[in-house]
């Protein structure tokens, strides 16, 4: 997986991610697996407290992820960029944002 | 749809197949919309499910299917050499030629071991 902007067409699921900013404050920090993907939301897998729920769904449009490739490098995707059904992302072209 | 894409899908497939089965014991929803997101990449970038997972969706329900969890595999002699594959789900039986080439390999090995138990 090279980190380039064509990184959105990649698979996502298994992978660790983390909530960095967001507009909503209470998700942010919120890191693990990703376990489930939709349209619009991202389901992870929460570790850190064993008393709350543990699969957090976070809706994409608010938050910006630190996502560790299988290599371990990070990768900071802003949420607006991955919106889309996983097998729908690989159709969409990419437009530039920077 | 162009060829780096297919690439790309195919890799996709492979992890999501990987997951699922990784997946299956824990829950077990998971692992079959795993199998559904894989199958609808294939459908979207139209490239085929790979040969080695090909079995592991069943042909009645399109369910995901792994031995010792949600399926018997049996191996019959008759006719032709064939695997044949049960859905726990739905029941339907999938069949599989087991190939010419392992035949041999098999004979090979056997008239190997043979010649080994002779001396």
């Amino acid at each position: 997986m090279k980190v380039t902007p064509a990184i959105i067409y990649h698979e996502f699921l298994g992978l660790k991610a983390k909530v960095v900013r967001a507009s909503n404050p209470s998700i942010i920090g919120i890191s693990g697996e990703i376990l489930d993907e939709t349209r619009n939301t991202i389901v992870l897998f929460h570790e850190d407290n064993p008393k709350s729920r543990r699969r957090k769904t976070i809706v994409k449009k608010q938050a910006v992820f630190h996502l560790t490739l299988p290599d371990a490098t990070v990768v900071e995707i802003d949420g607006k960029t991955i919106i889309g059904r996983p097998e729908e992302r690989l159709k969409r072209r990419i437009r530039r944002l920077w | 749809m162009s060829a780096a894409k297919k690439r790309i899908a195919v890799e996709r497939i492979h992890k999501l197949f990987q997951l699922a089965q990784d997946m299956i014991h824990e829950d077990e929803e998971l692992a079959q919309r795993y199998i559904t997101i894989a199958r609808k990449i294939a459908m979207a970038v139209r490239v085929h499910i790979p040969k080695e997972h090909r079995w592991k969706i069943c042909r009645g329900c399109k369910k995901f299917i792994l031995p010792g969890v949600n399926c018997r595999v049996r191996i019959q002699h008759r006719r032709e050499p064939h695997r044949v594959i049960t859905c726990g789900y739905c029941g339907k039986q999938m069949r599989f030629p087991i190939k010419e080439k392992t035949k041999r390999a098999y004979a090979k090995n056997s008239t190997q071991s043979e010649e080994k138990a002779k001396r």
